[in-house]
Protein backbone atom coordinates (compact mmCIF):
# COMPACT_ATOMS: atom_id res chain seq x y z
CA UNK A 1 0.00 0.00 0.00
CA UNK A 2 1.29 3.68 -0.80
CA UNK A 3 0.39 6.65 0.62
CA UNK A 4 -2.47 7.64 -1.85
CA UNK A 5 -4.22 4.42 -1.22
CA UNK A 6 -4.02 4.88 2.62
CA UNK A 7 -5.52 8.04 2.57
CA UNK A 8 -8.27 7.09 -0.19
CA UNK A 9 -8.72 4.51 2.13
CA UNK A 10 -9.36 6.47 5.34
CA UNK A 11 -11.27 8.94 3.02
CA UNK A 12 -13.71 5.77 2.05
CA UNK A 13 -14.67 5.46 5.48
CA UNK A 14 -15.51 9.90 5.70
CA UNK A 15 -19.12 9.92 4.72
CA UNK A 16 -20.43 12.99 7.01
CA UNK A 17 -17.65 15.22 5.95
CA UNK A 18 -17.99 17.93 3.41
CA UNK A 19 -15.67 17.89 0.41
CA UNK A 20 -13.54 20.25 2.17
CA UNK A 21 -13.19 18.70 5.27
CA UNK A 22 -12.22 15.45 3.53
CA UNK A 23 -9.45 16.96 1.45
CA UNK A 24 -7.94 18.67 4.49
CA UNK A 25 -7.92 15.20 6.47
CA UNK A 26 -6.00 14.04 2.89
CA UNK A 27 -3.30 16.96 3.01
CA UNK A 28 -3.03 16.57 6.87
CA UNK A 29 -2.51 12.81 6.25
CA UNK A 30 0.03 13.21 3.56
CA UNK A 31 2.07 15.60 5.32
CA UNK A 32 2.42 13.60 8.21
CA UNK A 33 3.49 10.79 5.88
CA UNK A 34 5.44 12.99 4.01
CA UNK A 35 7.38 13.59 7.52
CA UNK A 36 7.85 10.41 8.22
CA UNK A 37 9.40 9.35 4.53
CA UNK A 38 11.92 12.16 4.84
CA UNK A 39 13.10 11.25 8.74
CA UNK A 40 13.72 8.01 7.52
CA UNK A 41 15.77 8.65 4.65
CA UNK A 42 17.87 11.07 6.60
CA UNK A 43 18.58 8.30 8.73
CA UNK A 44 19.75 6.06 5.81
CA UNK A 45 16.53 4.10 4.71
CA UNK A 46 16.41 3.30 1.00
CA UNK A 47 12.92 4.98 -0.11
CA UNK A 48 10.73 1.93 -0.66
CA UNK A 49 11.80 0.51 3.16
CA UNK A 50 11.26 4.00 4.34
CA UNK A 51 7.45 4.01 2.48
CA UNK A 52 6.83 0.38 4.00
CA UNK A 53 8.14 1.80 7.74
CA UNK A 54 5.77 4.64 7.46
CA UNK A 55 3.00 2.81 6.27
CA UNK A 56 3.41 0.48 9.11
CA UNK A 57 3.62 2.88 11.77
CA UNK A 58 0.55 4.65 10.62
CA UNK A 59 -2.01 1.83 11.31
CA UNK A 60 -4.92 0.51 9.98
CA UNK A 61 -6.64 3.32 7.96
CA UNK A 62 -9.96 1.60 8.44
CA UNK A 63 -9.63 1.87 12.27
CA UNK A 64 -8.08 5.61 11.62
CA UNK A 65 -10.96 6.29 8.84
CA UNK A 66 -14.38 5.32 11.03
CA UNK A 67 -12.34 6.86 14.03
CA UNK A 68 -12.42 10.04 12.62
CA UNK A 69 -16.10 10.05 11.27
CA UNK A 70 -17.10 9.09 14.54
CA UNK A 71 -15.33 12.52 15.79
CA UNK A 72 -18.22 14.40 13.18
CA UNK A 73 -21.83 13.76 14.45
CA UNK A 74 -23.29 15.24 11.68
CA UNK A 75 -26.52 14.25 12.19
CA UNK A 76 -27.82 16.82 14.61
CA UNK A 77 -26.27 19.16 12.06
CA UNK A 78 -27.96 17.94 9.15
CA UNK A 79 -31.33 17.87 11.23
CA UNK A 80 -30.95 21.25 12.74
CA UNK A 81 -29.91 22.51 8.91
CA UNK A 82 -32.92 21.02 7.18
CA UNK A 83 -35.41 22.60 10.01
CA UNK A 84 -33.41 26.05 9.39
CA UNK A 85 -34.28 26.01 5.81
CA UNK A 86 -37.67 24.82 6.59
CA UNK A 87 -38.85 27.86 9.17
CA UNK A 88 -37.25 30.10 6.44
CA UNK A 89 -39.58 28.79 3.61
CA UNK A 90 -42.32 28.94 5.93
CA UNK A 91 -41.72 32.28 6.96
CA UNK A 92 -40.67 33.64 3.46
CA UNK A 93 -44.14 31.92 2.24
CA UNK A 94 -45.79 33.87 5.18
CA UNK A 95 -44.22 36.99 4.04
CA UNK A 96 -44.76 36.83 0.41
CA UNK A 97 -48.11 35.76 0.12
CA UNK A 98 -49.94 38.73 -1.19
CA UNK A 99 -52.97 38.50 1.31
CA UNK A 100 -50.65 37.93 4.06
CA UNK A 101 -48.20 41.45 2.94
CA UNK A 102 -51.81 43.43 2.94
CA UNK A 103 -52.99 42.08 6.19
CA UNK A 104 -49.27 42.97 7.27
CA UNK A 105 -49.99 46.55 6.19
CA UNK A 106 -53.23 46.57 7.70
CA UNK A 107 -51.49 45.89 11.07
CA UNK A 108 -49.40 48.50 10.99
CA UNK A 109 -51.92 51.29 9.83
CA UNK A 110 -54.00 49.95 12.75
CA UNK A 111 -51.27 50.83 15.32
CA UNK A 112 -49.81 53.89 13.18
CA UNK A 113 -53.44 55.46 13.40
CA UNK A 114 -53.44 55.47 16.77
CA UNK A 115 -50.12 56.63 17.65
CA UNK A 116 -49.38 58.95 15.06
CA UNK A 117 -52.48 59.60 12.43
CA UNK A 118 -51.17 61.40 9.62
CA UNK A 119 -52.72 64.65 8.48
CA UNK A 120 -55.26 65.47 5.46
CA UNK A 121 -51.82 65.80 3.07
CA UNK A 122 -49.94 63.10 3.89
CA UNK A 123 -53.12 60.45 3.59
CA UNK A 124 -54.16 62.52 -0.11
CA UNK A 125 -50.79 62.29 -1.01
CA UNK A 126 -50.73 58.68 -0.79
CA UNK A 127 -54.17 57.94 -2.91
CA UNK A 128 -53.89 56.83 -6.46
CA UNK A 129 -55.47 60.13 -7.64
CA UNK A 130 -53.77 62.82 -5.22
CA UNK A 131 -54.86 65.89 -8.00
CA UNK A 132 -58.53 64.89 -7.57
CA UNK A 133 -58.86 65.97 -4.56
CA UNK A 134 -57.08 69.08 -1.99
CA UNK A 135 -57.21 69.08 1.82
CA UNK A 136 -59.19 72.14 3.25
CA UNK A 137 -56.36 75.07 3.52
CA UNK A 138 -56.54 77.73 6.40
CA UNK A 139 -55.98 77.08 10.27
CA UNK A 140 -55.57 73.32 11.94
CA UNK A 141 -55.12 72.30 14.94
CA UNK A 142 -54.67 68.92 16.80
CA UNK A 143 -57.03 68.02 19.16
CA UNK A 144 -57.11 64.25 20.93
CA UNK A 145 -60.84 63.26 21.69
CA UNK A 146 -61.28 59.66 22.02
CA UNK A 147 -64.82 57.77 22.55
CA UNK A 148 -65.49 53.85 22.97
CA UNK A 149 -68.37 51.76 21.81
CA UNK A 150 -67.92 48.30 22.07
CA UNK A 151 -64.47 47.29 20.89
CA UNK A 152 -64.53 50.07 18.65
CA UNK A 153 -62.24 53.35 18.84
CA UNK A 154 -63.48 56.85 17.57
CA UNK A 155 -60.43 58.99 17.33
CA UNK A 156 -60.74 62.69 16.74
CA UNK A 157 -57.36 63.70 16.04
CA UNK A 158 -57.22 67.20 14.07
CA UNK A 159 -59.78 69.46 12.79
CA UNK A 160 -58.99 72.64 10.25
CA UNK A 161 -61.15 75.72 9.13
CA UNK A 162 -60.49 76.96 6.15
CA UNK A 163 -61.66 76.99 1.89
CA UNK A 164 -61.52 74.39 -0.39
CA UNK A 165 -61.09 74.99 -3.85
CA UNK A 166 -63.44 74.85 -6.66
CA UNK A 167 -62.18 71.32 -7.84
CA UNK A 168 -62.16 70.03 -4.39
CA UNK A 169 -65.86 70.78 -3.72
CA UNK A 170 -66.93 69.57 -7.50
CA UNK A 171 -65.33 66.26 -7.05
CA UNK A 172 -67.12 66.56 -3.14
CA UNK A 173 -70.65 66.56 -4.93
CA UNK A 174 -69.76 63.76 -7.56
CA UNK A 175 -68.61 61.61 -4.25
CA UNK A 176 -72.03 63.05 -2.40
CA UNK A 177 -74.14 62.38 -5.27
CA UNK A 178 -73.22 58.95 -5.33
CA UNK A 179 -73.73 57.77 -2.40
CA UNK A 180 -76.53 59.48 -0.33
CA UNK A 181 -79.76 59.56 -1.36
CA UNK A 182 -81.27 62.50 -3.58
CA UNK A 183 -82.49 65.19 -0.91
CA UNK A 184 -79.29 64.92 1.62
CA UNK A 185 -76.69 64.94 -1.46
CA UNK A 186 -78.35 67.96 -2.31
CA UNK A 187 -77.97 69.73 0.86
CA UNK A 188 -74.77 68.68 1.05
CA UNK A 189 -73.76 70.15 -2.05
CA UNK A 190 -75.28 73.02 -1.93
CA UNK A 191 -72.90 73.78 1.02
CA UNK A 192 -69.96 72.86 -0.54
CA UNK A 193 -69.43 75.81 -2.92
CA UNK A 194 -66.11 77.37 -3.51
CA UNK A 195 -64.89 79.68 -0.82
CA UNK A 196 -67.32 78.57 1.17
CA UNK A 197 -65.75 78.41 4.91
CA UNK A 198 -65.27 75.03 5.92
CA UNK A 199 -64.42 72.68 9.00
CA UNK A 200 -62.26 69.62 7.94
CA UNK A 201 -62.13 66.83 11.00
CA UNK A 202 -60.05 64.13 10.50
CA UNK A 203 -61.18 61.53 12.65
CA UNK A 204 -60.25 57.46 12.82
CA UNK A 205 -61.14 54.02 13.92
CA UNK A 206 -59.57 51.16 15.01
CA UNK A 207 -59.93 48.16 17.39
CA UNK A 208 -59.26 48.84 20.97
CA UNK A 209 -56.85 45.98 20.28
CA UNK A 210 -54.26 46.71 17.80
CA UNK A 211 -55.25 44.32 14.78
CA UNK A 212 -58.52 43.65 15.61
CA UNK A 213 -61.02 43.86 12.78
CA UNK A 214 -63.30 46.80 13.36
CA UNK A 215 -67.11 47.27 12.80
CA UNK A 216 -67.59 48.88 9.40
CA UNK A 217 -71.19 50.20 9.58
CA UNK A 218 -70.49 51.90 13.08
CA UNK A 219 -68.44 54.13 10.60
CA UNK A 220 -70.86 54.88 7.75
CA UNK A 221 -73.40 56.55 9.87
CA UNK A 222 -71.06 59.22 11.35
CA UNK A 223 -71.88 62.22 10.56
CA UNK A 224 -70.54 66.18 10.90
CA UNK A 225 -72.78 68.94 11.56
CA UNK A 226 -72.42 72.66 12.50
CA UNK A 227 -74.06 74.42 14.98
CA UNK A 228 -76.89 75.71 13.08
CA UNK A 229 -77.49 71.95 11.75
CA UNK A 230 -75.55 72.15 8.45
CA UNK A 231 -74.68 68.17 8.25
CA UNK A 232 -72.63 66.88 5.79
CA UNK A 233 -72.02 63.00 5.33
CA UNK A 234 -68.70 61.44 5.55
CA UNK A 235 -65.91 62.70 2.90
CA UNK A 236 -63.89 59.65 2.23
CA UNK A 237 -62.33 60.33 -1.05
CA UNK A 238 -58.29 60.05 -0.51
CA UNK A 239 -59.31 58.59 3.12
CA UNK A 240 -57.90 55.41 4.07
CA UNK A 241 -59.50 51.85 5.19
CA UNK A 242 -58.73 48.84 5.49
CA UNK A 243 -60.51 45.58 8.27
CA UNK A 244 -58.19 47.00 11.05
CA UNK A 245 -58.70 50.68 10.45
CA UNK A 246 -60.68 53.35 8.81
CA UNK A 247 -59.59 56.94 8.59
CA UNK A 248 -61.60 59.70 6.90
CA UNK A 249 -62.21 63.75 6.88
CA UNK A 250 -65.38 65.10 7.51
CA UNK A 251 -66.39 68.68 5.88
CA UNK A 252 -69.07 70.77 7.32
CA UNK A 253 -69.93 74.29 6.43
CA UNK A 254 -69.22 76.66 9.54
CA UNK A 255 -69.42 80.54 9.83
CA UNK A 256 -67.31 83.19 11.31
CA UNK A 257 -68.31 83.24 15.18
CA UNK A 258 -68.94 79.50 15.48
CA UNK A 259 -67.02 77.53 18.14
CA UNK A 260 -67.63 74.07 17.62
CA UNK A 261 -69.00 71.22 15.47
CA UNK A 262 -70.36 68.12 16.01
CA UNK A 263 -70.18 64.15 15.36
CA UNK A 264 -73.09 62.02 15.81
CA UNK A 265 -73.18 58.49 15.20
CA UNK A 266 -74.98 55.49 16.37
CA UNK A 267 -73.42 51.89 16.96
CA UNK A 268 -75.06 49.08 19.03
CA UNK A 269 -77.90 51.30 20.33
CA UNK A 270 -75.97 54.20 21.67
CA UNK A 271 -76.20 57.56 19.93
CA UNK A 272 -72.52 59.27 20.53
CA UNK A 273 -72.13 63.00 20.16
CA UNK A 274 -68.84 64.31 19.84
CA UNK A 275 -68.32 68.30 19.98
CA UNK A 276 -65.08 69.26 18.49
CA UNK A 277 -63.94 73.04 19.22
CA UNK A 278 -62.95 74.54 16.11
CA UNK A 279 -59.52 76.66 16.18
CA UNK A 280 -60.60 80.23 16.94
CA UNK A 281 -58.14 82.00 14.67
CA UNK A 282 -59.83 80.14 11.97
CA UNK A 283 -63.35 81.19 12.69
CA UNK A 284 -62.86 84.85 14.11
CA UNK B 1 -6.18 -3.31 27.94
CA UNK B 2 -2.60 -1.36 27.22
CA UNK B 3 -4.53 -0.70 23.89
CA UNK B 4 -7.77 0.49 25.91
CA UNK B 5 -5.71 2.41 28.19
CA UNK B 6 -4.01 4.33 24.94
CA UNK B 7 -7.22 5.39 23.43
CA UNK B 8 -8.69 6.78 26.33
CA UNK B 9 -5.52 8.27 27.96
CA UNK B 10 -4.49 9.75 24.45
CA UNK B 11 -6.43 12.93 24.68
CA UNK B 12 -5.07 14.18 28.07
CA UNK B 13 -1.77 13.10 26.66
CA UNK B 14 -2.34 16.06 23.40
CA UNK B 15 -4.04 18.34 25.62
CA UNK B 16 -0.94 18.09 28.09
CA UNK B 17 1.49 18.68 24.70
CA UNK B 18 -0.44 21.62 23.64
CA UNK B 19 0.06 23.13 26.80
CA UNK B 20 3.08 24.06 26.28
CA UNK B 21 3.00 25.04 22.48
CA UNK B 22 1.34 24.65 19.68
CA UNK B 23 2.34 21.38 17.47
CA UNK B 24 1.67 19.52 14.13
CA UNK B 25 0.48 16.13 14.07
CA UNK B 26 3.79 14.38 13.28
CA UNK B 27 5.78 16.96 16.16
CA UNK B 28 3.35 15.35 18.73
CA UNK B 29 4.10 11.55 18.26
CA UNK B 30 7.54 12.79 18.20
CA UNK B 31 7.27 14.69 21.61
CA UNK B 32 5.24 11.98 23.05
CA UNK B 33 7.80 9.65 22.38
CA UNK B 34 10.96 11.47 23.59
CA UNK B 35 8.54 12.62 26.83
CA UNK B 36 7.59 9.11 27.46
CA UNK B 37 10.64 7.28 26.61
CA UNK B 38 9.31 5.69 23.67
CA UNK B 39 6.15 3.92 26.34
CA UNK B 40 3.34 5.76 24.40
CA UNK B 41 4.20 4.56 21.02
CA UNK B 42 0.98 4.98 19.42
CA UNK B 43 0.14 4.10 15.62
CA UNK B 44 0.27 7.37 14.09
CA UNK B 45 -2.90 7.44 12.16
CA UNK B 46 -5.02 7.11 14.94
CA UNK B 47 -3.96 10.66 16.31
CA UNK B 48 -5.51 12.85 13.92
CA UNK B 49 -9.55 11.45 15.24
CA UNK B 50 -8.25 12.41 18.43
CA UNK B 51 -7.07 15.41 16.99
CA UNK B 52 -9.93 16.58 15.36
CA UNK B 53 -12.64 15.44 18.21
CA UNK B 54 -10.77 18.20 20.42
CA UNK B 55 -11.10 20.18 17.48
CA UNK B 56 -14.59 19.78 17.67
CA UNK B 57 -15.21 20.06 21.25
CA UNK B 58 -13.91 23.39 20.75
CA UNK B 59 -10.37 22.46 23.15
CA UNK B 60 -8.42 22.76 20.19
CA UNK B 61 -8.11 25.89 17.48
CA UNK B 62 -6.50 24.11 14.23
CA UNK B 63 -4.31 26.99 12.02
CA UNK B 64 -2.24 26.41 8.86
CA UNK B 65 1.33 28.17 8.99
CA UNK B 66 4.60 26.87 7.46
CA UNK B 67 7.22 25.20 9.61
CA UNK B 68 10.71 25.72 9.59
CA UNK B 69 11.14 22.53 6.97
CA UNK B 70 9.68 24.59 4.52
CA UNK B 71 6.29 22.33 4.21
CA UNK B 72 2.41 24.08 5.24
CA UNK B 73 1.64 22.62 8.66
CA UNK B 74 -1.74 22.45 10.47
CA UNK B 75 -1.38 23.61 13.76
CA UNK B 76 -3.30 23.17 16.54
CA UNK B 77 -3.51 25.63 19.36
CA UNK B 78 -4.91 24.37 23.41
CA UNK B 79 -8.03 27.44 23.50
CA UNK B 80 -9.25 28.35 26.95
CA UNK B 81 -11.52 25.69 27.06
CA UNK B 82 -9.07 23.19 25.89
CA UNK B 83 -6.80 24.40 29.38
CA UNK B 84 -10.02 24.03 31.16
CA UNK B 85 -10.69 19.92 30.31
CA UNK B 86 -6.74 19.35 30.99
CA UNK B 87 -6.80 20.69 34.21
CA UNK B 88 -10.00 18.40 35.42
CA UNK B 89 -8.72 15.37 33.05
CA UNK B 90 -5.35 15.80 34.81
CA UNK B 91 -6.71 15.77 38.24
CA UNK B 92 -8.97 12.47 37.81
CA UNK B 93 -6.00 10.94 36.49
CA UNK B 94 -3.41 12.22 39.39
CA UNK B 95 -6.98 10.66 41.32
CA UNK B 96 -7.03 7.50 39.79
CA UNK B 97 -3.32 6.40 39.29
CA UNK B 98 -2.90 7.18 43.15
CA UNK B 99 -5.73 4.89 44.08
CA UNK B 100 -4.49 2.34 42.05
CA UNK B 101 -0.44 2.97 43.27
CA UNK B 102 -2.08 2.54 47.09
CA UNK B 103 -3.28 -0.63 46.47
CA UNK B 104 -0.19 -2.06 44.47
CA UNK B 105 1.68 -0.55 47.54
CA UNK B 106 -1.05 -2.52 50.27
CA UNK B 107 -0.92 -5.35 47.86
CA UNK B 108 3.23 -5.27 48.00
CA UNK B 109 3.04 -5.39 51.74
CA UNK B 110 0.80 -8.16 51.98
CA UNK B 111 3.51 -10.00 49.70
CA UNK B 112 6.68 -9.30 52.02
Amino acid sequence: MDRSAYCAQVLSHLRRLSREEREAVRAELEAHMEDRVCALLDLGYDQALAEERTMAAMGDPAEVGREMERQYPRGWNIVAGVSLVLCVFVLFSALSGSDNRRMIGYAWDSLRYRVFPPGPETVIAGTVSPREIEPVSGVTEAVDIRRTIGDNVLRVYQITVGTQNSQTAAKTRIYEGGYQDGALAAEAAKSQEEGQLTAETAVCLYHRIPGGLVAMPSFNNLTAESQRGDQQVPFRRGAVANPMMWQAFLRTPVRPGDDHITLRYAWLGENVTIDVPLPKEGVS
Amino acid sequence: MGKKQQIEHTPLLVLSLLAGEDMYGYQMILELARRSNHTFDMKEGTLYPVLHGLEQKGYLEAYRQEAPTGRMRKYYHLTRKGGEALRAEAESWRQYSGAVDAVLRSSALGLA
